[in-house]
């Protein structure tokens, strides 16, 4: 068996051209009590990311910490050739950006992985889910979607928008998906915020009241227990659903073999291979999955 | 002209010379070329595969790294697609490098190592062999029992496949040592002795990572193995003892950062230097350290790198 043919044969890996840049800091913001916005001019980058593709970002050159994080992109706007990541302080690394300011560069590979794959249709009926940190990409993918709808005629109020946390405070990139007049939930597992339960409650509640023609998508970033709560929920529904997985990715390029993700493969005794998160993913369909 | 071009030529053996003394290491660029995008690869000195076995390997489940101060710690279970996809898929791609092509391999038993070695040296464009003489490597645990040789059943199973291998092939054989378990000198010395034409080390160090808070091991098979420059004292060191046990060439790798880690290694006695860690990093690394080295060479008035190996003043 060749439990990772996928992956070494390279042929049905998405091919885009990736870049390291120098990036400059534009921009270093506090958007909510805990996350903040990391705005960077790195023109290559911008131009082509998509939703749920992310950056490696590396701290400095002195080996502390020693490698790059990945980090989802927020936002990229090609015009003006800026990129922006959302992130919250927990962690020696996070801590440690709070030292960074507008002008201060940091190095940047990009765009990295597996975006969100979406068509749109009459019947296309698009249902994100952010959970907590997993906001970022959900947000972008939003944005990319209502600037579709918008464009087309389309009332970007059909796009429901999901966004949970355990607490209110933790509830990050509402003031942009407010913008965008999508249409937002908002859930905290306190009732701080918004309806008092989780994601996959709101998620079913959507779910029984479209009309029996749609075709809901489903899009999720979030802790692994919410997007396993998700997929347990809709893959035996057989809806699509794309899944945005964050794992820790020493390299984020496809060479350390660092990130598995075990993977349905049919072809093989075993039923399983590992796939590479940063390479194949961080967007997996739900349903090739092994919890 | 490439700046990469203007670093010297370096001569491992007749047939293996080195676009320039800075080679890929093995895992640093993994199996294929789709790196390219970000890795001048006509920078490379030559290019180092992962380790290839004569049956794919999965590898082991998550989590399979661990970052630690200046250091990485990686417990994959060489994972790679097997001899024959390797021949079928992934050397067509690598044979359209400019540089020397090294694949580096690792077997079981001493069948397994002749079949591997044959069938590379079967095909057009693999340009040498590095043999992993990690025990870990050689005999992945079954059923999550690691296996513990005594020195000399280690450096008798390094004796015993080098002849094996070169039994069944004339390609250049470079030794990748162990780092931990038996003496390097002592091991660079029995691998040459079979036939080797160079040595190569340091290879990862072997670690643990401990979570306190659940009291457990955080790698599934318990051992990671560590790199970056964390290492570099421990495989000067190897370089080091290697250069003054054996005339062959020494390769070094070991937590490479930059032009004056490559020098370090260069006086300690190496011929060749292999970065790793550093291309998971910045994958253009090796170009970037070319670069630097161009310029610290001027300014210290040296013509030819190769005055530099194994000389101290």
């Amino acid at each position: 068996m060749n439990s990772s043919q996928y992956y070494w044969n390279n042929t049905g890996l998405p091919q885009h051209r990736r870049f390291e840049v120098d990036a400059r800091i534009i921009t270093h913001s506090q958007t909510r009590e805990d996350a903040f916005e990391l705005v960077l001019e790195a023109p290559s980058i911008a131009v082509s990311a998509k939703p749920g593709q992310f950056m490696e970002i590396l701290f400095g050159e002195n080996y502390s910490p020693l490698l790059r994080r990945p980090f989802s992109i927020y936002h990229a706007d090609p015009e003006a050739g800026t990129i922006s990541v959302l992130y919250r302080r927990h962690g020696s690394f996070t801590s440690g950006l709070k030292y960074k300011s507008p002008g201060d560069h940091l190095s940047l590979i990009g765009p990295l992985g597996r975006p969100f794959h979406y068509e749109i249709s009459d019947l296309f009926k698009p249902i994100l889910i952010a959970g907590g940190i997993g906001a970022p990409p959900i947000s972008f993918l939003a944005e990319r979607l209502a600037a579709n709808y918008r464009n087309s005629g389309k009332n970007t109020r059909e796009i429901i928008v999901i966004n949970a946390a355990r607490t209110g405070e933790h509830l990050i990139g509402i003031s942009t998906l407010t913008a965008l007049q999508v249409a937002l939930r908002l859930v905290t597992n306190d009732g701080t915020t918004g309806f008092q339960g989780t994601a996959l409650e709101v998620l079913q509640e959507v779910l029984v009241t479209l009309p029996e023609s749609a075709k809901p998508q489903i899009f999720a970033c979030g802790p692994m227990p919410m997007l396993r709560s998700i997929s347990d929920s809709v893959v035996p529904l057989s809806l699509p659903c794309q899944l945005s997985i964050e794992t820790s990715m020493p390299c984020g390029i496809g060479t350390c073999a660092g990130c598995p993700v075990a993977v349905r493969d049919t072809s093989n005794d075993y039923g399983f291979r590992y796939a590479l998160a940063c390479a194949e993913g961080p967007v997996f369909d739900a349903a090739d999955l092994i919890w | 002209m490439s700046a990469s071009a203007k670093l010297t030529t370096i001569k491992i053996c007749d047939n293996l010379i080195l676009n320039s003394p800075l080679i890929a290491a093995s895992g640093a660029l993994g199996f294929s070329l789709q790196i390219g995008d970000i890795t001048d690869l006509s920078s490379l000195g030559a290019f180092t595969t992962p380790t290839l076995t004569m049956e794919p390997r999965a590898g082991y489940p998550p989590p399979r790294s661990s970052e630690t101060p200046s250091g990485l710690l990686i417990s994959s279970g060489l994972p790679n697609p097997g001899l024959k996809d390797f021949i079928k898929f992934n050397l067509p791609e690598l044979n359209t490098l400019s540089c020397p092509l090294i694949v580096n391999i690792t077997a079981n038993n001493s069948n397994e190592w002749k079949t591997v070695a044959s069938g590379l040296a079967a095909e057009m464009g693999v340009n040498a062999l590095e043999l992993n003489f990690d025990w870990e490597a050689m005999h992945p645990p079954e059923d999550g029992t690691m296996q513990f040789p005594t020195s000399q059943q280690h450096l008798d199973e390094i004796h015993s496949t080098v002849a094996a291998v070169r039994n069944v092939c004339s390609l250049p054989l470079i030794a990748k040592l162990p780092s931990t378990g038996i003496e390097s000198g002592e091991a660079a010395k029995v691998a040459v002795e079979a036939g080797v034409n160079a040595i190569a080390v340091s290879y990862t160090f072997p670690g643990i990572v401990v979570k306190a808070h659940t009291r457990s091991f955080k790698f599934s098979n318990v051992v990671g193995q560590l790199s970056g420059p964390c290492i570099k004292p421990l495989a000067l060191y190897q370089v080091w003892r290697a250069r003054n046990s054996v005339k062959v060439p020494v390769i070094a790798s070991g937590g490479v950062m930059n032009a004056e880690d490559v020098l370090e290694f260069l006086i300690a006695g190496a011929s060749a230097v292999a970065v790793g860690t550093a291309m998971l990093i910045h994958p253009n690394a090796i170009s970037t350290i070319s670069d630097e080295m161009i310029k610290l060479l001027e300014h210290m008035d040296v013509s030819d790198i190769r005055e530099m190996i194994g000389v101290t003043n």
